[in-house]
C-alpha cells in the first residue's frame, strides 16, 4: 500500500488503534519514570517493567481527580486508552486513572530504610550539631569534576575568604560510590574540620541511590564534625539528607549555609567600635558634667570663701586695733611696735590656716586618682581583666594578673591562707 | 592538623557585646569604662587586623596522603 506522505501512513495507523475495542480500555501494572507535572496541569510519564517500556500522559482533567501523589519509581495499576500520536509517530496510554500498587522496588527501599533509621532516631533534631558561626577549615566531599565543587569553592571563597577549603574527591554515583563516600566521611572526620559539606549535583534518581543506602547514613550519623547535605536538586531529598545535620537546597546554597558573609562581619565589628565608642563618650560626658559641677562649688572656685568670715573678724580686728593705735598714738614707740609684731602674727597664722586647707583638698582629690594609689605601693589583682578584692574569690592555681603602678605581671597561685581579720 | 587562629571572632563577639551592653547601660564606674572602652577597641582592631589581611588560599584536594593545590575551572 501506497501513502502519499508521513502523516497519512501515521494517520492510518491512528484509525487502526482507534477501531480496535480492545485498546480503548486497557488496565496493566507498571512501574513510574520519567515523571513530569507539567504546568499546565498534565502529567507525562513513562510505565516500566523488567522487559518493556510504555510512555503514557494523564491529561489535566484525568490528573485532577488524582488522589495519590506520584513520585518515581512507585509501583501503579494503570488504565487508560492506547492511542496514536501522529505528530510524534508515537503510541501511548492516556490513562484515566492511576493507583498505586505495591510499591516500585527503589521507592520500596527509601521508605522502608527511611521508617527504619526514624524510629532509631537518626533523624533526631536533639542529636543535630551546631554549625560554626566561623569555620576557618572547611571539607568538601564530592566529585572533583562536578559543577557541585566549582558552586561550593566559588561561593566559599566569596563568601568567607578567610577559611581553608580540603577537597576530599570521591564517586557520587554507581555501586563503588557507596563504600567511597562511607570512606570520604571518616576520614573527614579525622581532619579537624570545622564543618564537611557532601554535595553533587542533580541526576536521576538511580544516580543519587547511593545517598539512599544504609551505609551512608550510618557513616554520616556517627560523625562528630557538623555536616552539611547538598544532594541533587531541591526536590530531592535523600535518606543522607535527613541523616545530616543540616540539607542545603544546592550545593551553592550548602556554601552560604556554612560560612558568614564576610563584608557582613567587617560591618559588624565596626558597628561594635562605634557602639563602644558612643558608649564610653556618654560616660565620659556625665562624668565632666560631674565634675564641673564639683569644681563650680563656691568653695573650690573661691577657696578664700573658707576663711573669708575669719577674715572680716581680723579685719574687723584690724581695724579696731588701728583705732585703738590712733587713740594709743600718744603712746610710745615702744608699745606701738609690739602691738605691730602681734598683728602681724595673726596674719601670718591665718595665712598658714588657708594653706592647709587647700592642701587638704588637692590630697583629697588625689587620693581618688587609682594610680596615686597604685604609687603609694598598693597592686591590682585582676583574673580574666575581673578586680579581685577578696581572697574569698581566688582559687588555687587561679592565673592572676597583678598590676602596679608602672607595670604588669601574671601570676599563678600555688598556696591560699584564710585570714581572720578580713571581715 | 588544627587550623590555629590568633583571633576567635565567635569569643570576640560574645565579649563585645557584654563590653558594649556595660558601656551603653552607662552604669560602670569611669575607671571600670576606660578598662572596658580600652579592651573593646583592641578586641574589634585584632578582629578587623585578621579579617583584613585575608590572602586568598588555593583550595587543595586530598589525594592519598597529601594535599595538593586544587583550581576550580570557571
Amino acid at each position: 500500500m501506497e501513502f502519499k506522505s508521513v502523516v497519512h501512513l501515521n494517520q492510518y495507523l491512528k484509525q487502526l488503534f482507534e477501531a480496535d475495542d480492545n485498546l480503548r480500555n486497557v488496565i496493566f501494572s507498571g512501574e513510574i519514570s520519567n515523571l513530569k507535572y507539567h504546568q499546565s496541569g498534565h502529567i507525562y510519564l513513562t510505565l516500566k517493567d523488567e522487559d518493556s517500556r510504555i510512555n503514557a500522559v494523564m491529561f489535566s482533567s484525568n490528573a485532577r481527580r488524582l488522589r495519590i501523589k506520584l513520585v518515581d519509581g512507585m509501583k501503579v495499576r494503570a488504565a487508560g486508552s492506547v492511542g496514536v500520536y501522529d505528530r510524534g509517530g508515537t503510541y501511548q496510554v492516556y490513562l484515566s486513572d492511576l493507583q498505586q500498587e505495591g510499591t516500585g522496588s527503589l521507592y520500596l527501599q527509601f521508605e522502608t530504610l527511611k521508617k527504619k533509621l526514624f524510629e532509631e532516631g537518626l533523624f533526631s533534631k536533639d542529636l543535630k550539631k551546631p554549625l560554626p558561626s566561623f569555620p576557618s577549615r572547611i571539607g568538601v566531599i564530592s566529585a572533583p569534576s562536578g559543577a557541585a565543587i566549582r558552586d561550593i569553592i566559588t561561593t566559599l571563597r566569596r563568601r568567607w575568604p578567610l577559611a581553608e577549603i580540603i577537597l576530599l574527591p570521591s564517586l557520587m554515583q554507581g555501586k563503588e560510590a557507596t563504600e567511597d563516600i562511607v570512606q570520604a566521611l571518616r576520614q573527614s572526620d579525622t581532619m579537624g574540620f570545622d564543618v564537611i559539606l557532601l554535595s553533587r549535583g542533580g541526576g536521576s534518581i538511580e544516580d543519587l541511590w547511593c545517598f539512599n543506602e544504609e551505609a551512608v547514613a550510618r557513616a554520616i550519623f556517627a560523625m562528630r564534625t557538623p555536616i552539611i547535605s547538598a544532594i541533587g536538586h531541591e526536590i530531592d531529598v535523600t535518606i543522607a539528607d535527613y541523616v545530616s545535620d543540616l540539607r542545603a537546597p544546592t550545593p551553592t546554597g550548602a556554601a552560604e549555609i556554612a560560612t558568614p558573609n564576610y563584608l557582613e562581619v567587617i560591618q559588624q565589628f565596626s558597628q561594635y567600635r562605634i557602639r563602644i565608642e558612643t558608649g564610653f563618650a556618654n560616660i565620659l560626658k556625665r562624668a565632666r558634667t560631674e565634675h564641673k559641677r564639683l569644681f563650680d562649688s563656691p568653695y573650690l572656685r573661691q577657696p578664700e570663701m573658707l576663711y573669708a568670715t575669719k577674715r572680716m573678724t581680723v579685719d574687723g580686728a584690724h581695724q579696731r586695733l588701728v583705732n585703738i593705735k590712733q587713740r594709743m598714738f600718744h603712746y610710745t614707740d615702744m608699745k606701738l611696735v609690739n602691738y605691730n609684731g602681734r598683728i602681724q602674727n595673726i596674719y601670718s597664722n591665718l595665712l598658714q590656716l588657708r594653706q592647709h586647707n587647700l592642701n587638704l583638698i588637692s590630697s583629697k582629690l588625689a587620693s581618688l586618682n587609682p594610680n596615686q594609689v597604685l604609687k603609694r605601693g598598693y597592686a591590682l589583682v585582676e583574673r580574666d581583666g575581673i578586680v579581685i578584692d577578696s581572697s574569698k574569690l581566688i582559687e588555687v592555681n587561679d592565673a592572676l594578673d597583678i598590676s602596679w603602678f608602672d607595670g604588669k605581671v601574671r601570676t599563678k597561685v600555688t598556696h591560699k591562707e584564710e585570714s581572720n581579720h578580713g571581715k | 592538623m588544627v587550623n590555629k587562629e590568633s583571633v576567635n571572632f565567635e569569643t570576640a563577639m560574645k565579649r563585645l557585646d557584654e563590653i558594649v551592653k556595660l558601656l551603653e547601660e552607662g552604669k560602670v564606674s569611669l575607671d571600670q569604662s576606660l578598662l572596658l572602652f580600652e579592651e573593646g577597641v583592641k578586641l574589634v582592631k585584632e578582629c578587623d587586623t585578621q579579617l583584613r589581611k585575608v590572602e586568598q588560599k588555593a583550595a587543595k584536594i586530598l589525594e592519598g596522603e597529601s594535599l595538593i593545590d586544587f583550581d576550580v575551572k570557571e
